[in-house]
Protein backbone atom coordinates (compact mmCIF):
# COMPACT_ATOMS: atom_id res chain seq x y z
CA UNK A 1 0.00 0.00 0.00
CA UNK A 2 1.52 3.42 -1.34
CA UNK A 3 -0.11 5.44 1.44
CA UNK A 4 2.47 4.82 3.75
CA UNK A 5 5.30 7.35 4.41
CA UNK A 6 7.82 7.01 1.13
CA UNK A 7 11.26 5.99 2.39
CA UNK A 8 13.52 9.04 1.32
CA UNK A 9 13.78 11.93 3.37
CA UNK A 10 13.26 16.21 3.08
CA UNK A 11 16.81 16.24 1.77
CA UNK A 12 16.75 13.40 -0.48
CA UNK A 13 13.05 14.26 -2.66
CA UNK A 14 14.77 18.18 -2.63
CA UNK A 15 18.35 17.03 -4.30
CA UNK A 16 15.35 15.03 -6.59
CA UNK A 17 13.87 18.54 -7.18
CA UNK A 18 17.08 19.92 -7.70
CA UNK A 19 18.77 17.60 -9.91
CA UNK A 20 15.41 17.37 -12.13
CA UNK A 21 16.04 20.98 -12.89
CA UNK A 22 20.00 20.61 -13.56
CA UNK A 23 18.90 17.57 -16.06
CA UNK A 24 16.27 20.08 -17.82
CA UNK A 25 18.34 22.68 -17.69
CA UNK A 26 21.47 21.21 -19.13
CA UNK A 27 19.52 19.89 -22.29
CA UNK A 28 17.40 22.85 -22.90
CA UNK A 29 20.21 25.59 -21.67
CA UNK A 30 17.87 28.19 -21.67
CA UNK A 31 18.84 30.05 -18.41
CA UNK A 32 22.12 29.39 -18.88
CA UNK A 33 23.00 30.51 -21.68
CA UNK A 34 20.93 33.83 -21.17
CA UNK A 35 22.44 34.40 -17.79
CA UNK A 36 25.92 33.60 -18.63
CA UNK A 37 25.75 35.76 -22.06
CA UNK A 38 24.01 38.74 -19.82
CA UNK A 39 27.35 38.31 -17.45
CA UNK A 40 29.71 38.55 -20.29
CA UNK A 41 28.39 41.50 -22.10
CA UNK A 42 27.87 43.45 -18.95
CA UNK A 43 31.03 42.62 -17.65
CA UNK A 44 32.35 44.12 -21.13
CA UNK A 45 30.63 47.10 -21.07
CA UNK A 46 31.26 47.80 -17.23
CA UNK A 47 34.79 47.00 -17.97
CA UNK A 48 35.05 49.63 -21.01
CA UNK A 49 32.89 52.04 -19.07
CA UNK A 50 34.26 52.73 -16.08
CA UNK A 51 37.17 50.19 -16.06
CA UNK A 52 41.10 50.72 -16.58
CA UNK A 53 39.88 52.30 -19.25
CA UNK A 54 37.62 54.45 -18.06
CA UNK A 55 36.99 55.94 -14.69
CA UNK A 56 40.29 56.15 -12.94
CA UNK A 57 40.58 54.12 -9.96
CA UNK A 58 40.83 56.43 -7.14
CA UNK A 59 37.13 57.26 -8.34
CA UNK A 60 35.73 54.37 -8.15
CA UNK A 61 36.62 52.99 -4.86
CA UNK A 62 33.22 52.48 -4.10
CA UNK A 63 31.86 51.82 -6.91
CA UNK A 64 33.09 48.44 -8.28
CA UNK A 65 31.39 46.66 -5.22
CA UNK A 66 28.08 48.10 -6.07
CA UNK A 67 28.74 47.21 -9.82
CA UNK A 68 29.86 43.78 -9.07
CA UNK A 69 26.27 43.25 -6.97
CA UNK A 70 24.59 44.83 -9.85
CA UNK A 71 26.37 42.69 -12.44
CA UNK A 72 25.50 39.48 -10.06
CA UNK A 73 22.10 40.67 -9.55
CA UNK A 74 20.54 40.64 -13.09
CA UNK A 75 22.56 37.90 -14.29
CA UNK A 76 20.73 35.70 -11.56
CA UNK A 77 17.45 37.79 -11.83
CA UNK A 78 17.44 36.69 -15.69
CA UNK A 79 17.29 32.88 -14.56
CA UNK A 80 15.93 32.65 -11.14
CA UNK A 81 12.27 33.82 -11.87
CA UNK A 82 12.40 30.54 -14.08
CA UNK A 83 12.07 28.00 -11.32
CA UNK A 84 8.49 27.65 -10.80
CA UNK A 85 7.78 29.38 -13.75
CA UNK A 86 8.97 26.94 -16.14
CA UNK A 87 6.39 24.46 -14.73
CA UNK A 88 3.61 26.48 -15.01
CA UNK A 89 4.53 26.90 -18.61
CA UNK A 90 5.15 23.65 -19.38
CA UNK A 91 1.54 22.11 -17.33
CA UNK A 92 4.11 19.99 -15.30
CA UNK A 93 3.09 22.01 -12.10
CA UNK A 94 0.41 19.87 -11.34
CA UNK A 95 1.91 16.59 -11.12
CA UNK A 96 4.81 17.76 -9.54
CA UNK A 97 1.96 19.45 -7.01
CA UNK A 98 0.35 16.23 -6.58
CA UNK A 99 3.67 14.30 -5.25
CA UNK A 100 6.26 16.74 -3.86
CA UNK A 101 4.49 19.10 -0.86
CA UNK A 102 5.21 23.07 -1.23
CA UNK A 103 8.25 22.47 0.99
CA UNK A 104 10.15 20.14 -0.85
CA UNK A 105 9.97 21.73 -4.11
CA UNK A 106 10.68 25.16 -2.94
CA UNK A 107 13.93 23.42 -1.28
CA UNK A 108 14.62 21.88 -4.27
CA UNK A 109 14.81 24.60 -6.73
CA UNK A 110 16.33 27.13 -4.14
CA UNK A 111 19.02 24.47 -4.36
CA UNK A 112 19.02 24.29 -7.44
CA UNK A 113 19.48 28.37 -8.11
CA UNK A 114 21.89 28.71 -5.49
CA UNK A 115 24.32 26.36 -7.03
CA UNK A 116 23.53 28.39 -10.19
CA UNK A 117 24.47 31.48 -8.66
CA UNK A 118 27.48 30.15 -7.51
CA UNK A 119 28.77 29.22 -11.09
CA UNK A 120 27.69 32.69 -12.02
CA UNK A 121 29.46 34.20 -9.64
CA UNK A 122 32.89 32.14 -9.71
CA UNK A 123 32.82 32.63 -13.52
CA UNK A 124 31.99 36.69 -13.19
CA UNK A 125 33.83 37.34 -10.20
CA UNK A 126 37.47 36.56 -12.13
CA UNK A 127 36.54 38.22 -14.84
CA UNK A 128 35.21 41.24 -13.63
CA UNK A 129 38.46 41.73 -10.85
CA UNK A 130 40.67 41.22 -14.15
CA UNK A 131 38.85 43.36 -16.69
CA UNK A 132 38.23 46.14 -14.08
CA UNK A 133 42.18 45.49 -12.40
CA UNK A 134 40.01 44.92 -9.12
CA UNK A 135 42.04 44.37 -6.28
CA UNK A 136 40.37 41.68 -3.29
CA UNK A 137 41.97 42.26 -0.44
CA UNK A 138 40.76 39.19 0.89
CA UNK A 139 39.50 36.21 -0.55
CA UNK A 140 37.86 34.71 1.99
CA UNK A 141 35.93 37.69 3.23
CA UNK A 142 34.71 38.08 -1.03
CA UNK A 143 33.44 34.31 -0.68
CA UNK A 144 31.46 34.98 2.67
CA UNK A 145 29.68 37.34 1.57
CA UNK A 146 28.89 35.73 -2.68
CA UNK A 147 27.98 32.90 -0.14
CA UNK A 148 25.56 34.67 2.19
CA UNK A 149 24.02 36.82 -0.77
CA UNK A 150 23.67 33.94 -3.18
CA UNK A 151 21.90 32.32 -0.85
CA UNK A 152 19.37 34.85 0.15
CA UNK A 153 18.84 35.87 -3.43
CA UNK A 154 18.15 32.14 -4.30
CA UNK A 155 15.58 31.82 -1.54
CA UNK A 156 14.14 34.74 -1.96
CA UNK A 157 13.36 34.82 -5.58
CA UNK A 158 12.42 31.45 -5.83
CA UNK A 159 9.52 31.85 -3.12
CA UNK A 160 8.77 35.02 -5.30
CA UNK A 161 8.53 32.74 -8.39
CA UNK A 162 6.52 30.44 -6.86
CA UNK A 163 4.24 33.48 -5.04
CA UNK A 164 3.99 34.69 -8.93
CA UNK A 165 3.73 31.62 -11.10
CA UNK A 166 0.20 31.19 -11.84
CA UNK A 167 -0.40 35.07 -12.07
CA UNK A 168 -1.07 36.75 -15.38
CA UNK A 169 1.64 39.55 -15.56
CA UNK A 170 4.35 37.09 -14.05
CA UNK A 171 7.51 38.76 -15.07
CA UNK A 172 6.37 42.14 -14.14
CA UNK A 173 4.69 41.14 -10.95
CA UNK A 174 8.39 39.52 -9.68
CA UNK A 175 10.20 42.41 -10.22
CA UNK A 176 8.18 44.74 -8.57
CA UNK A 177 7.94 42.25 -5.88
CA UNK A 178 11.22 41.70 -5.93
CA UNK A 179 12.59 45.11 -5.94
CA UNK A 180 11.37 46.02 -1.75
CA UNK A 181 12.43 42.82 -0.84
CA UNK A 182 16.05 42.04 -2.20
CA UNK A 183 17.16 45.91 -1.34
CA UNK A 184 17.82 44.94 2.15
CA UNK A 185 19.58 42.01 1.40
CA UNK A 186 21.91 44.11 -1.46
CA UNK A 187 22.83 47.05 0.47
CA UNK A 188 24.96 44.63 3.20
CA UNK A 189 26.03 42.59 0.32
CA UNK A 190 27.92 45.71 -1.26
CA UNK A 191 29.03 47.34 1.89
CA UNK A 192 31.05 44.03 2.79
CA UNK A 193 31.99 43.53 -0.61
CA UNK A 194 33.93 47.11 -0.26
CA UNK A 195 35.53 45.54 3.08
CA UNK A 196 36.49 42.27 1.42
CA UNK A 197 37.97 44.67 -1.45
CA UNK A 198 40.19 46.30 1.16
CA UNK A 199 41.18 43.61 2.84
CA UNK A 200 38.69 43.45 5.98
CA UNK A 201 35.98 41.06 7.07
CA UNK A 202 32.56 43.29 7.53
CA UNK A 203 31.64 42.07 10.70
CA UNK A 204 27.93 44.04 10.81
CA UNK A 205 26.85 43.63 7.06
CA UNK A 206 27.84 39.84 7.38
CA UNK A 207 25.58 40.09 10.71
CA UNK A 208 23.02 41.36 8.81
CA UNK A 209 23.02 38.95 6.12
CA UNK A 210 23.25 35.88 8.07
CA UNK A 211 19.86 37.48 9.64
CA UNK A 212 18.39 38.01 6.48
CA UNK A 213 19.74 35.01 5.37
CA UNK A 214 17.80 33.05 8.26
CA UNK A 215 14.51 35.40 8.00
CA UNK A 216 14.00 34.79 4.52
CA UNK A 217 14.76 30.43 4.56
CA UNK A 218 12.13 30.24 7.75
CA UNK A 219 9.46 32.51 6.07
CA UNK A 220 9.69 30.69 2.71
CA UNK A 221 9.85 27.19 4.88
CA UNK A 222 6.74 28.35 6.43
CA UNK A 223 4.74 30.19 3.34
CA UNK A 224 5.99 27.42 0.52
CA UNK A 225 2.87 25.73 0.78
CA UNK A 226 0.59 28.05 1.24
CA UNK A 227 2.36 30.05 -2.22
CA UNK A 228 3.11 26.82 -4.53
CA UNK A 229 0.04 24.69 -3.76
CA UNK A 230 -4.20 25.16 -4.10
CA UNK B 1 -3.69 -4.15 -1.05
CA UNK B 2 -6.13 -3.21 1.77
CA UNK B 3 -9.73 -2.32 1.21
CA UNK B 4 -10.14 1.01 0.27
CA UNK B 5 -13.01 3.62 0.29
CA UNK B 6 -13.91 6.73 -1.71
CA UNK B 7 -17.05 8.83 -0.67
CA UNK B 8 -18.24 12.53 -2.27
CA UNK B 9 -20.79 13.94 0.40
CA UNK B 10 -22.80 17.29 -1.09
CA UNK B 11 -19.75 18.56 -3.21
CA UNK B 12 -20.70 21.51 -5.18
CA UNK B 13 -17.61 23.76 -7.87
CA UNK B 14 -18.48 27.28 -8.42
CA UNK B 15 -15.87 29.49 -10.26
CA UNK B 16 -17.53 32.66 -10.65
CA UNK B 17 -21.45 32.77 -11.77
CA UNK B 18 -23.73 29.59 -11.10
CA UNK B 19 -21.88 26.21 -9.68
CA UNK B 20 -20.32 24.42 -12.69
CA UNK B 21 -21.67 21.03 -10.34
CA UNK B 22 -23.88 20.71 -7.10
CA UNK B 23 -24.86 18.24 -4.36
CA UNK B 24 -22.88 15.29 -6.40
CA UNK B 25 -22.65 12.57 -3.57
CA UNK B 26 -21.61 8.97 -3.96
CA UNK B 27 -19.96 5.89 -2.02
CA UNK B 28 -17.64 3.52 -3.73
CA UNK B 29 -15.95 0.72 -2.00
CA UNK B 30 -14.70 -1.62 -4.99
CA UNK B 31 -15.45 -1.53 -8.90
CA UNK B 32 -15.74 1.04 -11.45
CA UNK B 33 -17.77 4.83 -10.93
CA UNK B 34 -18.48 6.21 -14.36
CA UNK B 35 -18.83 10.20 -13.97
CA UNK B 36 -20.22 11.09 -17.47
CA UNK B 37 -21.68 14.27 -19.54
CA UNK B 38 -21.69 16.54 -21.99
CA UNK B 39 -17.94 18.40 -22.06
CA UNK B 40 -17.75 21.73 -20.23
CA UNK B 41 -20.33 20.10 -17.23
CA UNK B 42 -17.37 19.13 -14.91
CA UNK B 43 -16.02 15.99 -15.01
CA UNK B 44 -12.44 16.79 -15.48
CA UNK B 45 -13.12 19.28 -11.96
CA UNK B 46 -14.86 17.15 -10.00
CA UNK B 47 -12.03 14.49 -10.58
CA UNK B 48 -9.49 16.87 -9.34
CA UNK B 49 -11.53 17.58 -6.62
CA UNK B 50 -11.42 14.01 -5.34
CA UNK B 51 -7.47 13.98 -5.82
CA UNK B 52 -7.29 16.68 -3.76
CA UNK B 53 -5.69 18.94 -6.74
CA UNK B 54 -8.83 21.39 -6.68
CA UNK B 55 -10.73 22.24 -3.01
CA UNK B 56 -14.74 22.05 -3.58
CA UNK B 57 -16.63 25.13 -3.43
CA UNK B 58 -18.77 22.86 -0.78
CA UNK B 59 -19.08 19.01 0.66
CA UNK B 60 -16.27 16.50 1.21
CA UNK B 61 -14.38 14.13 0.33
CA UNK B 62 -13.43 10.81 2.67
CA UNK B 63 -10.79 8.27 1.52
CA UNK B 64 -10.68 5.36 3.80
CA UNK B 65 -7.54 2.48 3.51
CA UNK B 66 -7.73 0.00 5.69
CA UNK B 67 -10.25 1.85 8.06
CA UNK B 68 -8.18 5.06 8.23
CA UNK B 69 -9.70 8.11 6.68
CA UNK B 70 -6.49 9.75 4.46
CA UNK B 71 -5.71 13.87 5.08
CA UNK B 72 -5.71 15.91 2.44
CA UNK B 73 -1.80 15.63 1.51
CA UNK B 74 -2.10 11.61 1.90
CA UNK B 75 -4.47 11.96 -0.51
CA UNK B 76 -3.38 14.55 -3.39
CA UNK B 77 -0.20 11.99 -3.76
CA UNK B 78 -1.64 8.33 -2.20
CA UNK B 79 -4.68 8.62 -4.63
CA UNK B 80 -3.62 7.54 -8.69
CA UNK B 81 -5.21 9.95 -10.81
CA UNK B 82 -4.76 10.80 -14.54
CA UNK B 83 -6.33 13.62 -16.55
CA UNK B 84 -5.72 15.81 -20.02
CA UNK B 85 -3.73 18.54 -17.77
CA UNK B 86 -0.91 16.40 -16.54
CA UNK B 87 2.10 16.95 -18.43
CA UNK B 88 5.12 15.76 -18.08
CA UNK B 89 8.59 17.22 -18.67
CA UNK B 90 9.68 17.45 -21.88
CA UNK B 91 13.51 17.31 -22.14
CA UNK B 92 13.36 14.31 -20.17
CA UNK B 93 12.33 10.35 -21.53
CA UNK B 94 9.64 8.48 -19.99
CA UNK B 95 11.90 6.73 -17.76
CA UNK B 96 13.30 9.76 -16.09
CA UNK B 97 10.20 11.68 -16.01
CA UNK B 98 8.68 8.19 -13.34
CA UNK B 99 12.09 7.78 -11.70
CA UNK B 100 11.43 11.61 -10.88
CA UNK B 101 8.44 11.97 -9.87
CA UNK B 102 8.61 8.40 -7.83
CA UNK B 103 11.45 10.09 -6.10
CA UNK B 104 10.05 13.29 -5.48
CA UNK B 105 6.74 11.60 -3.93
CA UNK B 106 9.77 9.80 -1.51
CA UNK B 107 9.93 6.44 -3.07
CA UNK B 108 13.31 4.91 -4.02
CA UNK B 109 12.59 4.24 -8.03
CA UNK B 110 13.77 1.05 -9.11
CA UNK B 111 14.86 0.95 -13.11
CA UNK B 112 13.21 -2.80 -12.91
CA UNK B 113 10.10 -1.73 -11.86
CA UNK B 114 9.51 1.62 -13.74
CA UNK B 115 10.74 -0.83 -16.96
CA UNK B 116 8.21 -2.72 -16.10
CA UNK B 117 5.49 -0.05 -15.29
CA UNK B 118 6.48 1.63 -19.11
CA UNK B 119 5.79 -2.11 -20.48
CA UNK B 120 2.67 -2.94 -19.08
CA UNK B 121 1.54 0.25 -20.77
CA UNK B 122 3.14 -0.32 -24.34
CA UNK B 123 6.01 2.42 -23.80
CA UNK B 124 8.89 -0.78 -23.25
CA UNK B 125 10.68 0.87 -26.46
CA UNK B 126 10.33 4.42 -26.22
CA UNK B 127 14.01 5.79 -25.28
CA UNK B 128 13.62 9.38 -26.75
CA UNK B 129 12.45 12.74 -24.57
CA UNK B 130 9.09 13.26 -23.92
CA UNK B 131 8.55 15.67 -26.19
CA UNK B 132 9.05 13.78 -29.43
CA UNK B 133 5.96 11.68 -27.97
CA UNK B 134 3.06 10.81 -29.89
CA UNK B 135 -0.30 12.01 -28.64
CA UNK B 136 -1.30 8.40 -27.65
CA UNK B 137 2.03 7.72 -26.02
CA UNK B 138 2.07 10.76 -23.61
CA UNK B 139 -1.74 9.19 -22.83
CA UNK B 140 0.02 5.83 -22.05
CA UNK B 141 2.48 7.85 -20.00
CA UNK B 142 -0.31 9.49 -18.29
CA UNK B 143 -1.75 5.90 -17.15
CA UNK B 144 1.36 4.77 -15.90
CA UNK B 145 1.52 7.98 -13.75
CA UNK B 146 -1.59 7.37 -11.94
CA UNK B 147 -0.43 4.07 -11.31
CA UNK B 148 3.28 4.59 -10.45
CA UNK B 149 2.80 3.98 -6.56
CA UNK B 150 0.22 1.16 -6.62
CA UNK B 151 -2.61 4.34 -5.57
CA UNK B 152 -5.52 2.00 -3.16
CA UNK B 153 -7.89 4.47 -5.62
CA UNK B 154 -7.68 5.03 -8.87
CA UNK B 155 -9.50 7.91 -10.58
CA UNK B 156 -8.96 8.33 -14.45
CA UNK B 157 -10.25 11.35 -16.66
CA UNK B 158 -10.62 10.47 -20.48
CA UNK B 159 -8.16 7.52 -20.34
CA UNK B 160 -8.96 6.46 -24.08
CA UNK B 161 -8.38 9.97 -25.27
CA UNK B 162 -5.58 9.53 -28.13
CA UNK B 163 -5.01 6.23 -27.72
CA UNK B 164 -5.37 3.61 -30.40
CA UNK B 165 -7.32 0.27 -30.76
CA UNK B 166 -4.58 -1.56 -28.67
CA UNK B 167 -4.22 0.96 -26.41
CA UNK B 168 -7.58 1.22 -25.47
CA UNK B 169 -8.19 -2.49 -25.46
CA UNK B 170 -5.07 -2.40 -22.87
CA UNK B 171 -6.80 -0.02 -20.90
CA UNK B 172 -10.42 -0.97 -20.87
CA UNK B 173 -8.52 -4.80 -19.41
CA UNK B 174 -6.67 -2.69 -16.70
CA UNK B 175 -10.11 -0.89 -15.83
CA UNK B 176 -11.83 -3.87 -15.41
CA UNK B 177 -8.92 -5.42 -13.24
CA UNK B 178 -7.99 -2.39 -10.75
CA UNK B 179 -12.51 -2.47 -10.37
CA UNK B 180 -11.83 -5.81 -9.33
CA UNK B 181 -9.13 -4.45 -6.64
CA UNK B 182 -10.21 -1.17 -5.13
CA UNK B 183 -12.40 2.15 -6.26
CA UNK B 184 -11.80 3.50 -9.40
CA UNK B 185 -13.14 6.72 -10.89
CA UNK B 186 -13.43 7.04 -14.39
CA UNK B 187 -14.71 10.14 -16.14
CA UNK B 188 -15.76 9.87 -19.52
CA UNK B 189 -18.00 11.16 -22.42
CA UNK B 190 -18.38 7.66 -24.08
CA UNK B 191 -18.49 4.69 -22.13
CA UNK B 192 -18.77 2.26 -25.37
CA UNK B 193 -15.00 0.49 -24.89
CA UNK B 194 -15.09 0.64 -21.75
CA UNK B 195 -15.97 -2.42 -19.28
CA UNK B 196 -19.81 -1.92 -17.99
CA UNK B 197 -19.86 0.36 -14.80
CA UNK B 198 -20.62 -0.25 -11.40
CA UNK B 199 -22.01 2.86 -10.72
CA UNK B 200 -22.57 5.37 -13.05
CA UNK B 201 -22.59 9.42 -12.18
CA UNK B 202 -24.14 11.22 -14.42
CA UNK B 203 -23.71 15.26 -14.59
CA UNK B 204 -25.93 16.85 -17.03
CA UNK B 205 -25.72 20.64 -18.25
CA UNK B 206 -27.06 23.27 -15.56
CA UNK B 207 -30.12 25.73 -16.94
CA UNK B 208 -30.37 28.87 -15.68
CA UNK B 209 -32.07 28.65 -12.52
CA UNK B 210 -31.91 24.71 -11.96
CA UNK B 211 -31.13 23.77 -9.02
Amino acid sequence: MSVRDGRLGFVARALAVCGKDAAQELRRRVAIASVFFFAATAIALVSYAVGPFGLPQEARAGLDAALLWILLFFSAATGLPRAFVREEETGTGLALRKLAPGVVVLAGKSLFNFVLFLAIATLSVPAFAVLLEWHIGSLPALAAVIFLGGWGLSIVSTFLSALVARAGQRNVLFVVVSFPLLVPLLLPAIAATMEASQGTLAVTPLRVLIAYDGAATSAAYLLASAAWED
Amino acid sequence: MGSARIEAVGLSKSFSGPPLFADVSFVLERGVLAVTGPNGTGKTTLLKILAALSRPTSGTVRVEVDGRELSIDERRSGVGWSGPDLFFYPELTALENLAFFRRAAGFTPESADLEARLEAVGLSGARGVVEHFSTGMKQRLRIAFALLLDPPVVLLDEPLSGLDAQGRGAVARFVADAGQRGPVVLAATDLTELPPPDQVLEIRRRVNGEP
